[in-house]
C-alpha cells in the first residue's frame, strides 16, 4: 500500500477484508470435508485427465482400457502439437490481445466508474441503463454486422479491430463492478488528503487506488479470460494468418479428428498460463467480484 | 456534497493525466503508478481558463466518453446495422457490393415466426438454459455452503480445482469432454461401464440428442459453477454471524437460518450471478458448436448457432440479423427484472 | 510477493502491447503499397494439399518466385467444410484472396454472381484436354472461369492379411462376392470391429448407392426447374441397400463423416474402406497407422461393385482453382495457378492417388496395375445436379443429417429421404 496516512487509518472496503474466521466447530466436519474432496475431485477431473492424456503415448491415449497415470510419460504428443501447425504465433496473438484489451479497459472503465459514482450530473441515469442493457445483448447475435462494421473501418484482420471489440464485451462489467468499489470509499477520505495537500488527482492516486485494488484485479482477471478464450469473433474476424490460441485449437479439432494425445497436449499448453495465473490472485478476486454487487 | 463543488478545482489535471495518457497505462491494473502522479502538476499548470469549461456536467461527460465511444461504435452501431439488416434482403451478392441491398418489410421475420424449425429451436434453447442456469446455481450454492464448513486444507483442495476448471479457456474444455465421452476411447464410457449392470462400451452420446445435450449442459455447467460457487463463497463470509446466531437462538434450523437470514443478505448476488448465467447460456456457442464438429445437425441448434447457422452456412444475412433481433428481444424481456434491481442499487447514493 | 509478480504481469502487458501497435501500423502500409505492385499473393487451398502434397505447391511457389523475385507466395489452409464460410466473409473485404480452391460442386453459384475473374484458358497447358466434368464446372455461359486441378474416383481399399485370416484370398468381383467376404471378416472379428468402415455422413457413398440403383439426388423439369427425387422409388431402393451394408459391417460411431476415415482406418480396427484413391496411402503414412505398419504391406485396391451387378457409380469429384474478382493481383494468381496445374505438377499429383486434371495424363493410368482401379473406376461416375442452388444443399448439410439420421435408426429411410426432398427444394433453385 501507499504509505499515505489516512489510507491506513481508513477502513478498506468491506469485501476486501479478509472474513473473520469460524472457529466454532460445526459437528459433522468430516462429512463435509469428504464431500468437499469429492467436488474437487469431479470439479479437477476433466483437468487431470487432459495432462493426464498429454503425457501419455499416444498409443496408451486409445487404449480401450485408460490408463490413470502417464506412464511411461513422453513428451511426443508435445512436439506433434507443435508440428501441426504454428503454436507461438497464435499464444502470442492471444497474449497480446487479452493483455491490450485488459489494459485498455481498466483505464477507461475506470475512468468511466468515476463518473458515474462520483459525480452527480444529468444524463447519469440514463447512461447507467445503458451500460446495463448494453451488458444484455447477446454478443454472438452481434456478429454479423460487427463484422460489417470492422470491414467499413478498414479493421478487418487487424488485431487492434479484435482489442475494439473485445473491450465492448468487458467494458459494462469493469465499470458496473468497479463503480461498486468507488461508492464505498468514503468521500471524506479524499477530502482530509486534499486538506494535507494533496490535489484531487493527488487524492485519488494516493488514496483511493490503492482501496480499488482488489476490484482492478477483479475486473482483469475476467477480461483476461473473456478476451484469451474468446471463441466465434476471432474465428470470423480474423484470417489463419492471424488466427488466436483458442481458433488455433478450434482447427485442430475439425481437421485432425482422432489424434485426442497431441490435441490435449495442446489444449495443456493453452491452458496453463491461464491456471497458473488465476492461482495467483484467486483471493483476490473473490472479493473483488462481491464487493461490485453486495455492497452497492 | 455534490460534485460540481469540487470539479472546478481540479477538473483539468485529472482529465490531462488519466485521460490522454489511458491506453500505456495497462500496469494501473495492479499498482498505482507513479506516472499519474507525476504528471499532474505539469497537467495544472496551463491555469483557470480551461479548467472553467469543463466545470459542472463536462468532467463527468469527459470520463465516460471513451467508455460511450467504444460501446457506441462497436455496439451501437451494429445494433442499429443489425435491425437494418433484419428488413433488407441481405445475401452474398449484397455483402460483397455486386448488388444493393433490398427492403423487404417484415418479409424475414414473418418467415422466421412461420416456421415450425425455429419455434422448435426457441424450445430447446429455454430449456436448455434454464436447466443449466438452475443446476448452475443450486450447484454454486451448495459447494458455497460446504467450503465456509469444511477444513482450511479441503477448502484449499477444492479452490484450486475450481480455479482450474474456471480458468480452462472454453475451446480446451469443449475439447477434453469431446474425448472424455468419446464413443471408443472415452473415459466416461468406461468408468461408468465399471458400475455393474451398466455397460456403455462403444457408447456414442450424441446419436441421441437429449443425451448429448446432457454432455452439453454437464459441461456448461462444469465451466459456470466456479465463478458462482468463488462468488457467492465470498459473499457467505460477509454475512454477519450475529444475525445468524440470532435466528439460530429463536430456534431456526439451519434451513430455516439459510432461507431467512442468508439468502435474504446475498440476494444482490445471487440475482446477478442468475442474470448473467441466464445471458451467458443463452448465448453457449462453441460449446454446442465444437463438440459437433462445427456443422451442428438440426436436433441440436440452439437460438445462437441457428442464427449462424442461417448468416454464414445459408448466406441469409438478413435472416440470421431477424433470429439474432428475436433473440435480443427475449433475453431483454428474461433480465427485465435485473435491470429494475441494478437501478435501484444505482440510486442507492 | 504477490504484489509485485502482478505488477510485472501489468508492466509485460503494457509492453506487449504497445508493441503491437506498432507492428500493426507496419502491417497496414505495406497493405497499401500492394495495390500498385504485389508483393505477396495469397493461395487459399483446403488441407489436402498441406497433408499430402505439400511439396507441389512449394514447387509451384519456387518456379513463380523464380520469374518475379521477391515476391512472397502465403498459404492459407482450410477444412472442406470451413472454406465456403470464411471465403464468403472476406470476399465483402479488401482482403481477399488471389487464389482460391474450389470443390468442382462450389463452382456455379460463385460463377452466377460474378465473384470470380474470368481466366484465359489458353495459359494453362492441357487446356484443349481438360477432363470434360471439371472443365464443365469451371464454365459459365461459355466463359472460363476456373482451371481444373485434379479430379478422384473412388475406390475400395482393404487389408489383405485381415482378409486372409477371415479364409477371403482374392478381392470381390461381384457385390454379393463382396458381402459374403465382409460377412466372414465380421464374423471372425466380433463386433467391436468394422469389417467396413464406412461414416454415415459420406454422403458420396450414399448417393453412389443411389446412382446404382437409377436414382438420382434431384432431377431437372421441363420448365428447367429442379426437382429433388430421392423419395422416388430407384433412390430409396439404393439407400436402403447402403443403409444394410452399414448396418452389418459399420460399427464405428455413427455421427461422423469422412473426413478423418484415414485417421480411423489407421488405428486398425476396421478391414475395409471406400473412399478417395489417396485414403489407404495416408492411412498406411507411420504417423497414422496404429497398427505397427501392417497397413503398408498390406493395402490392396479394387474397384468396388454395386448392387446392380455393374461396378458402383463413383462420384467424380475434383477441384478447380479460381481467382476472386476482387484480387490485387489477378495476373499473378493466374501465373501461380499455371505453375501448380502443368503437366509435372499434375504427374505429382497422380503419384498422390488422384486422377490428373485432363484426358491426356489419364489414358495410360489404365494400363498401370497401380492406378488401374482408381482410373476404371471413372468411367462409372456420377455427378451432383448442377443446379443454381446445390451449394446451399451441401452447405446446409441436408444429405448429412438425413443419412446420420438413416444411419442411427432415427428415421426409416422412407422418411428421411421425403424430408430431405422438401429441404433440398427449398434451396435448390436459388443461386
Amino acid at each position: 500500500m501507499t504509505p499515505t496516512a489516512p489510507a491506513a487509518e481508513a477502513a478498506p472496503p468491506a469485501a476486501a477484508r479478509p472474513a473473520p474466521a469460524r472457529r466454532r466447530r460445526p459437528r459433522g466436519r468430516a462429512l463435509y470435508n469428504a464431500l468437499g474432496v469429492l467436488v474437487a475431485l469431479v470439479a479437477g477431473f476433466p483437468v487431470y485427465w487432459m495432462v493426464n492424456t498429454a503425457f501419455k503415448p499416444a498409443k496408451d491415449a486409445i487404449d480401450p482400457d485408460p490408463k490413470f497415470l502417464p506412464w511411461p510419460m513422453t513428451l511426443d504428443n508435445v512436439r506433434r502439437a507443435f508440428q501441426i501447425s504454428d503454436f507461438w504465433g497464435p499464444i502470442g496473438r492471444s497474449l497480446v490481445i487479452a493483455a491490450s484489451t485488459v489494459g485498455i479497459g481498466l483505464v477507461v472503465g475506470l475512468l468511466a466508474a468515476l463518473a458515474i459514482s462520483r459525480f452527480a450530473f444529468r444524463g447519469r441515469r440514463a447512461v447507467i441503463v445503458g451500460i446495463l442493457t448494453v451488458q444484455m445483448v447477446p454478443l454472438i447475435a452481434m456478429i454479423i454486422p460487427v463484422f460489417l462494421m470492422l470491414n467499413d473501418i478498414g479493421q478487418y484482420d487487424k488485431l487492434t479491430g479484435i482489442i475494439l471489440t473485445y473491450l465492448t464485451f468487458i467494458l459494462p462489467f469493469t465499470v458496473w463492478t468497479l463503480r461498486g468499489f468507488i461508492v464505498n470509499i468514503p468521500r471524506e477520505l479524499e477530502e482530509s488528503a486534499m486538506v494535507d495537500g494533496c490535489s484531487r488527482t493527488g487524492a485519488f492516486v494516493r488514496v483511493v487506488f490503492p482501496l480499488l485494488a482488489p476490484g482492478l484485479v477483479a475486473t482483469a482477471v475476467y477480461g483476461f479470460i473473456q478476451a484469451w478464450n474468446e471463441y466465434l469473433y476471432a474465428l470470423m474476424l480474423l484470417s489463419k494468418e492471424h488466427q488466436t490460441a483458442p481458433v488455433w485449437l478450434g482447427n485442430f479439432t475439425t481437421q485432425h479428428g482422432t489424434e485426442y494425445a497431441p490435441m490435449m497436449a495442446g489444449a495443456t499448453l493453452m491452458a496453463v498460463p491461464v491456471v497458473v495465473f488465476f492461482l495467483l490472485v484467486q483471493r483476490r478476486i473473490a472479493s473483488g467480484l462481491t464487493a461490485g454487487a453486495v455492497k452497492g | 456534497m455534490s460534485a460540481a463543488q469540487t470539479t472546478p478545482e481540479q477538473s483539468t489535471p485529472g482529465q490531462t493525466a488519466t485521460g490522454r495518457t489511458a491506453p500505456e497505462h495497462t500496469a494501473a491494473a495492479a499498482a498505482p503508478p507513479p506516472r499519474t502522479a507525476k504528471a499532474s502538476p505539469a497537467g495544472r499548470a496551463p491555469g483557470s481558463g480551461l479548467r472553467r469549461r469543463l466545470t459542472g456536467a463536462a468532467l463527468p461527460w469527459t470520463l465516460l466518453a471513451p467508455t460511450l465511444l467504444v460501446l457506441l461504435l462497436v455496439l451501437g452501431y451494429p445494433l442499429t446495422r443489425l435491425v437494418v439488416l433484419s428488413f433488407q434482403r441481405f445475401g452474398q451478392s449484397q455483402l460483397w457490393g455486386f448488388q444493393p441491398a433490398e427492403w423487404v418489410g417484415f418479409d424475414n421475420f414473418a418467415a422466421v415466426l412461420g416456421d415450425g424449425v425455429f419455434w422448435s429451436v426457441v424450445l430447446r434453447t429455454v430449456l436448455f438454459t434454464t436447466g443449466a442456469v438452475v443446476l448452475t446455481m443450486v450447484l454454486g450454492m451448495l459447494v458455497a455452503l460446504l467450503l465456509v464448513r469444511v477444513s482450511t486444507w479441503v477448502k484449499t483442495l477444492v479452490n484450486i480445482a475450481l480455479v482450474a476448471s474456471w480458468s480452462m479457456p472454453i475451446v480446451v474444455a469443449v475439447t477434453v469432454f469431446k474425448w472424455m465421452f468419446d464413443s471408443d476411447y472415452g473415459v466416461a464410457n468406461w468408468l461408468l461401464s465399471r458400475i455393474p449392470g451398466v455397460d456403455l462400451t462403444g457408447h456414442n452420446w450424441f446419436t441421441n440428442s437429449t443425451q448429448g445435450f446432457l454432455v452439453i449442459t454437464a459441461l456448461v455447467v462444469w465451466g459456470a459453477v466456479p465463478f458462482v460457487a468463488i462468488t457467492l463463497h465470498a459473499g457467505l463470509t460477509q454475512v454477519p454471524r450475529e444475525l445468524e446466531e440470532a435466528a439460530r437462538m429463536d430456534g431456526a434450523g439451519a434451513a430455516g437460518v439459510f432461507r431467512h437470514v442468508t439468502l435474504p443478505i446475498l440476494k444482490p448476488v445471487v440475482v446477478m450471478l442468475t442474470t448473467l448465467s441466464v445471458i451467458w447460456d443463452m448465448g453457449v456457442f462453441p460449446q454446442v458448436f465444437l463438440m459437433r464438429g462445427g456443422h451442428p445437425e438440426p436436433e441440436y441448434q440452439l437460438l445462437t448457432t441457428y442464427s449462424y447457422d442461417r448468416a454464414f452456412v445459408a448466406n441469409d444475412y438478413a435472416t440470421g440479423s431477424a433470429i439474432a433481433l428475436v433473440t435480443v428481444l427475449l433475453l431483454l424481456g428474461v433480465v427485465a427484472v435485473y435491470m429494475r434491481q441494478m437501478l435501484t442499487i444505482g440510486e442507492v447514493e | 510477493m504477490k504484489r509485485q509478480l502482478i505488477a510485472a504481469v501489468g508492466v509485460a502487458a503494457m509492453v506487449v502491447g504497445v508493441a503491437a501497435c506498432g507492428s500493426d501500423a507496419k502491417g497496414g502500409k505495406t497493405g497499401d503499397s500492394a495495390g500498385k505492385s504485389p508483393k505477396s499473393i495469397t493461395v487459399w487451398l483446403t488441407v489436402d494439399a498441406q497433408n499430402n502434397w505439400p511439396e507441389l505447391v512449394k514447387a509451384a511457389d519456387d518456379a513463380l518466385v523464380a520469374k518475379h523475385p521477391g515476391l512472397t507466395v502465403k498459404h492459407e489452409y482450410y477444412a472442406w467444410t470451413d472454406k465456403n464460410t470464411k471465403l464468403d466473409a472476406v470476399l465483402a473485404t479488401d482482403k481477399a484472396p488471389d487464389v482460391v480452391e474450389m470443390g468442382n460442386t462450389e463452382m456455379l453459384p460463385y460463377m452466377i454472381k460474378g465473384a470470380f475473374a474470368e481466366l484465359d484458358a489458353s495459359k494453362f497447358e492441357n487446356s484443349g484436354a481438360w477432363l470434360d466434368g471439371l472443365k464443365l464446372s469451371a464454365t459459365y455461359q461459355d466463359k472460363t472461369y476456373g482451371v481444373p486441378y485434379y479430379a478422384g474416383s473412388r475406390v475400395a481399399t482393404w487389408r489383405k492379411d485381415v482378409a486372409a485370416a477371415a479364409g477371403v484370398k482374392d478381392v470381390p468381383k461381384t457385390y454379393a462376392d463382396l458381402t459374403a467376404d465382409l460377412d466372414r471378416i465380421q464374423k471372425k472379428n466380433g463386433d467391436k470391429f468394422s469389417a467396413w468402415y464406412q461414416p454415415s455422413r459420406d454422403w458420396y457413398t450414399a448417393m453412389s448407392f443411389v446412382a446404382d440403383a437409377g436414382g438420382a439426388i434431384a432431377k431437372p423439369g421441363s420448365d428447367g426447374k429442379w426437382k429433388s427425387s430421392l423419395s422416388e422409388p430407384a433412390a430409396v431402393q439404393g439407400l436402403k441397400a447402403w443403409k444394410d451394408a452399414l448396418g452389418k459391417y459399420m460399427h464405428g460411431d455413427l455421427t461422423k463423416d469422412e473426413a478423418d476415415r484415414y485417421i480411423v482406418y489407421g488405428q486398425g480396427k476396421s478391414a475395409m474402406i471406400y473412399g478417395a484413391s489417396w485414403e489407404g496411402g495416408a492411412a498406411a503414412d507411420p504417423k497414422q497407422d496404429k497398427t505397427g505398419g501392417k497397413l503398408k504391406d498390406n493395402l490392396v485396391s479394387f474397384v468396388m461393385p454395386g448392387p446392380s451387378g455393374k461396378a458402383l457409380p463413383t462420384f467424380l469429384g475434383g477441384s478447380d482453382l479460381a481467382v476472386p474478382v476482387k484480387s490485387q493481383a489477378k495476373d499473378l494468381a493466374s501465373e501461380w495457378i499455371a505453375a501448380f496445374t502443368g503437366t509435372k505438377s499434375e504427374e505429382g499429383l497422380i503419384g498422390k492417388g488422384n486422377l490428373p486434371n485432363n484426358k491426356t495424363q489419364l489414358a495410360p493410368l489404365k494400363a498401370d496395375p497401380k492406378t488401374e482401379a482408381t482410373a476404371t473406376a471413372a468411367e462409372i461416375s456420377w455427378f451432383v445436379p448442377t443446379a443454381p442452388g446445390w451449394l446451399q444443399v451441401e452447405k446446409q448439410q441436408v444429405l448429412q443429417n438425413a443419412l446420420q439420421d438413416i444411419a442411427t435408426g432415427k428415421k426409416s429411410v422412407e422418411d428421411a429421404a421425403k424430408a430431405a426432398d422438401t429441404a433440398i427444394d427449398q434451396v435448390i433453385n436459388n443461386a
